[in-house]
């Protein structure tokens, strides 16, 4: 019974460690992001950045939008010639009739 | 079927847009909300100057392609159990446009490790796990686009879209799993948006984001559907010869 008691508290402890450890993991590399006031001085230009990150957001967004509406047009083109020959297909029969 | 029973066909009922009209609407006008409150009244930051301004976007991108896999993981997993073509067109939209996310999430993400780390690329476990779960998701994109129309196709289709589930909490929790580079920002303690107007914005672009990936999966799940239809109609006509001079 000991043993077991032994045995659940040293679990317990290893699983609360393992916990803190990765608290402690993700805490260490916290960022923190304070305003400034004014332009700031960049060793790296950041407005190229912005524009490029942006810009692929715009051109990924508005081609997945133009590829909905190329899938839905290919929808409407098929159901049409469906119902194109559906139509033929009817009229033959009422002739045949 | 005959010609009269296939053209009565659900596929021709009219449709309800409102709903469709009504999200895109408020997804416009979230995105347009966070644009200015990114640009206009959200200070630039300290260290990472302007480009910070990245990070209203790319985080909630992150989110809305969560959302995306995990609409993918609930229609594969629907899919297997009812064999139903309405979960798997969720299924279907659900990846596509979580891969859509997935590419934002990366590529803007690359920009901000330019500045921040001085490389475009690192192989850090959070980035690196988003390049998994993104690989896992275009190869069931490729997969159900080319040619995996059979009932073992899909349902392998099915199979590999459950695959991604489980990784998706790895993803998520691998800043906190492994050390990498990738920073965390929203933590219990320390860390944080230090301006209102720099929570405002990222609350805004939750927001926008989370209705966006919405809207382009329902767009995208109804598309899916209606090509289902279309397919259905198509071998019920061929099935009764209405297609003879189709060849």
């Amino acid at each position: 019974m000991r043993r077991i008691r032994a045995l659940a508290l040293g679990l317990g402890l290893l699983v609360c460690t393992a916990a803190s450890a990765q608290e402690d993991a993700a805490e260490s590399r916290s960022a923190t992001f304070q305003a400034v006031e004014g332009t700031t001085k960049e060793d790296v230009a950041g407005f190229p950045l912005l524009v490029a990150a942006y810009g692929t957001i715009l051109v990924v967004l508005c081609a997945y939008v133009a590829r909905l509406g190329l899938l839905q047009r290919k929808n409407g083109d098929e159901l049409e010639r469906l119902t194109r020959a559906l139509s033929r297909s009817t009229e033959r029969a009422g002739r045949a009739d | 079927m005959n010609t009269v029973a296939i053209a009565s066909s659900p596929s021709a009922a009219p449709r309800r847009d409102t709903g469709v009209i009504a999200l895109a609407a408020a997804s416009a006008l979230l995105l347009a909300l966070t644009l200015f409150w990114t640009f206009i009244k959200a200070p630039t930051e300290l260290q990472m100057g302007i480009v910070q301004k990245i990070f209203y976007f790319h985080v909630p991108s992150a989110y809305a392609m969560y959302i995306g896999y995990a609409l993918c993981v609930i229609g594969s997993a629907m899919y297997l159990i009812k064999r139903s073509d309405a979960w798997e067109a969720w299924a279907v939209g659900g990846a596509e446009v979580g891969s859509i996310f997935c590419l934002i999430v990366l590529v803007t993400g690359s920009l901000w490790g330019r500045k921040a780390w001085g490389v475009y690329w690192t192989w850090d476990p959070r980035i690196t796990t988003a390049l998994l779960i993104g690989m896992i998701y275009v190869a069931y994109l490729l997969l159900r686009n080319l040619g995996a129309t059979g009932e073992a196709e899909r349902r392998f289709a099915a199979g590999l879209g459950l695959l991604g589930g489980p990784l998706m909490p790895i993803v998520h929790y691998s800043v906190q799993l492994w050390r990498g580079q990738h920073p965390t920002v929203i933590t219990k303690k320390g860390g944080g948006l230090q301006d209102p107007n720099m929570v405002i914005a990222l609350l805004l672009g939750f927001a926008a984001m989370t209705a966006l990936s919405v809207l382009l999966v329902w767009v995208r799940a109804r598309i899916e559907r209606d090509r289902q239809r279309v397919l259905t109609l198509e071998l019920d006509a061929a099935e009764h010869g209405l297609l003879e001079d189709e060849g």
